[in-house]
């Protein structure tokens, strides 16, 4: 009952309006707006402009939060751990690092620092930036927030890619080639099968059953190889790889790691409006001015570009892609151009903490990809419970 | 501004769905299209808002519609969908906001004049106070007249609406039929469809009559709207009465027993 009435004020409370529509004719819209603007009772002027700035506000606030929040985060992780650096420590090493360059005179803390700890941290951030990125970007432009990175098929290419290298002994680097090709292939091959498959007009539907079938083929595969792999050097080998760790990154890693975060995410922070514009489906995105297929091409090609890095480097790390980017939404709401930031640093900080837990908190470290899922499973039942409103 | 469509035919796949239509239709005109399920209404608006390929030529103001860019068409054909849900709780305001997308560089977000042009729209149907709602958990009514907001926040010359009365109860029908009848005022044009021949009756200047994909009759719905077209087209037997205030209703004829 209250909504009728309050409808029936909305387009009868300017009985004036209504009149003027119909015996003057032609009167335009834009007389029609500059009227509606003018009426007394209408809701346009002061609030118009509240709304304006209290949207336009909150969401940097929250973003310079979640940026210090990192950067506490990033303080933390370099300095404990089993052997601790003191925050004055950590700041003459830094001092001496950029300005003196003597890496004897500090010995074993210059070198945990910057040799295992600071590349360490680095990769953290940047694979917990590119699979929350990349997870916010498919949640949207598939438009199901059960969507995380993996959707295309791209950590199973990726998972399949690894193990055939360390089957192959071909070395870390190795690895990390494999592992990101074979995650550019996967997801290749899952564009390539729903344009193959075509169906018009269910795009996007097609698309993510291909790549269901791309994932499904990938991970048979990647049984074969563990079925064939040697059960006391290989397999296990194997095994570790796929739980997840960033134990063994270096700095080569992390430099490669942020070419291809920093590559993928530019794209994604450019066409931001237009991805928010593709979460209502290709074709209103499309009446709406949106090249929906560049768009999603872009957001597609981008995303798998910073998720074969990221598990390239780390190894799978599940959750993170599909959690995040629900935390962030609770934080600063669902439009992609704040949505994206928001999940980048939150991404960032939140792997950080995970892994620096992994590392610290008990005596021997446990795999993140174990502790990602841990944390990761129950707080996505809470957000389940939570949620039917909208998906928060 | 004129819309013309001639000799166009669109469908799916190897299935032509509309064949040969020519049309053309003005700004000012609330032009009804009315058919039975499967007549070729939705592919219809498909084939004019560029969603879906056609054959024959479709000109804005006497340029073809092939030579606009997506955005271009964008500013001057705005469409109004179905009420549906996003899976994601954007407010009213985030979705109004959206109709201004053909104004905003490819790698820019609104601007302050986009969020005022998205606001006077909001304010221009009396929805303000639902700018910082969630478009999830405001009413069937209140998310059509966002819907329409964010169309007219595209500043279009025709406005596009697939069953703008679907899913409202009969006051909001009434509401939303009137302010179509407003919103086609000078430099803007209305088509809708409907499946009620009386809404064409409310609000249509004029009826288009989809039957098989070709257009039946075309024209005033008073003219248009006989027994004998209801009957072809709908199957069902249909009086027409005429009301004492000159507008008309249909009536099914239900085989006299009641």
């Amino acid at each position: 009952m209250k909504h009728q009435t309050q409808m029936t004020k909305n387009l009868t409370c300017d009985p004036a309006a209504v009149t003027d529509g119909r015996d003057c004719g032609p009167a335009n819209l834009q007389s029609a707006t500059s009227r509606a603007a003018q009426t007394p009772e209408g809701t346009g002027g002061g609030a118009t402009n509240q709304s304006v700035n209290s949207a336009g506000t909150k969401g940097p606030l929250v973003l310079a939060a979640l940026a210090i929040a990192l950067c506490v985060m990033a303080v933390v992780a370099l300095t404990v751990g089993r052997y601790p650096i003191s925050i004055n420590e950590l700041l003459s090493l830094v001092w001496n690092a950029i300005f003196r360059h003597d890496a004897v005179a500090f010995g074993a803390s210059h070198t945990v620092l910057f040799n295992v700890r600071l590349p360490r941290m680095c990769a953290a951030i940047l694979v917990g930036m590119a699979l929350s990125g990349s997870g916010a970007c498919y949640q949207g432009i598939f438009r199901n927030p059960m969507v995380d990175p993996s959707l295309l098929g791209v950590t199973a290419g990726s998972a399949f890619g690894a193990a055939l290298a360390i089957l192959l002994s071909v070395g870390v680097a190795g690895i990390q080639l494999f592992s990101f090709g074979f995650g550019l292939v996967s997801v290749f091959a899952t564009v390539m099968l729903s344009t193959f498959v075509g169906r018009r007009g269910e795009k996007t539907l097609t698309l993510v059953l291909c790549g269901i079938v791309t994932g499904t083929l990938f991970s048979a595969l990647l049984s074969m190889i563990k079925y064939v792999a040697d059960p006391y050097s290989k397999l296990p080998a194997i095994t570790y790889w796929l739980m997840g760790s960033l134990a063994s990154v270096n700095m080569s890693d992390a430099r490669i790691a942020a070419a291809a975060t920093v590559a993928g995410a530019i794209p994604l922070l450019l066409v931001r409006w237009r991805i928010n514009v593709l979460s209502f489906g290709d074709e209103e995105a499309k009446a709406m001015g949106v090249d929906s297929g560049r768009i999603r091409a872009i957001a597609i090609v981008s995303s798998t570009l910073m998720t074969a890095s990221a598990v390239s480097i780390s190894g799978m790390i599940g959750w993170i892609g599909l959690v995040v980017p629900h935390l962030a939404r609770m934080l600063v709401g669902p439009s992609f151009p704040i949505l994206l930031p928001a999940s980048l640093l939150l991404g960032g900080a939140f792997l950080l903490l995970v892994d620096t837990v992994a590392r610290v908190a008990f005596p021997i470290e446990i795999p993140i990809g174990i502790l990602t899922a841990i944390i990761g499973a129950p707080f996505f039942v809470f957000l389940l419970a939570r949620g039917r409103r909208g998906w928060v | 501004m004129k819309l013309a469509i001639n000799n166009m035919s669109a469908g799916y796949g190897s299935r032509t769905v509309i064949s040969e239509i020519s049309v053309s239709l003005c700004s000012g005109e609330v032009v009804c299209l009315l058919g039975p399920n499967g007549s070729g209404k939705t592919t219809f608006f498909k084939a004019i808002l560029g969603l879906i390929p056609s054959r024959g030529d479709i000109s804005l103001d006497q340029r073809s519609a092939r030579t606009f860019t997506t955005q271009e068409r964008a500013r001057a054909l705005a469409y109004v969908p179905q009420i549906h849900i996003p899976p994601f709780p954007f407010s009213a305001m985030d979705i109004v906001l959206m109709g201004r997308t053909p104004f905003i560089g490819a790698f820019s977000a609104p601007s302050a004049e986009d969020r005022r042009e998205a606001a006077r729209a909001m304010d221009l149907l009396r929805i303000g106070h639902l700018r910082d709602r969630n478009y999830a958990q405001i009413s069937g009514g209140e998310r059509q007249l966002v819907l329409i907001a964010r169309a007219l926040a595209q500043s279009p010359r025709f406005l596009i609406m697939d069953e703008p009365t679907l899913h409202l109860d009969f006051g909001n029908q009434v509401r939303a039929l009137d302010l179509i009848r407003r919103l086609a005022t000078g430099d803007m044009g209305v088509i809708i469809t409907t499946h009620v021949p009386d809404h064409a009756f409310i609000c249509a200047t004029r009826v288009l009559a989809l039957l098989d994909g070709r257009i039946a009759a075309d024209g005033p719905p008073k003219e248009v709207l006989t027994c004998a077209l209801l009957k072809r087209m709908y199957g069902v037997d249909v009086d027409i009465v005429s009301l004492t205030g000159g507008r008309c209703m249909c009536i099914p004829a239900m085989g006299g027993a009641m």
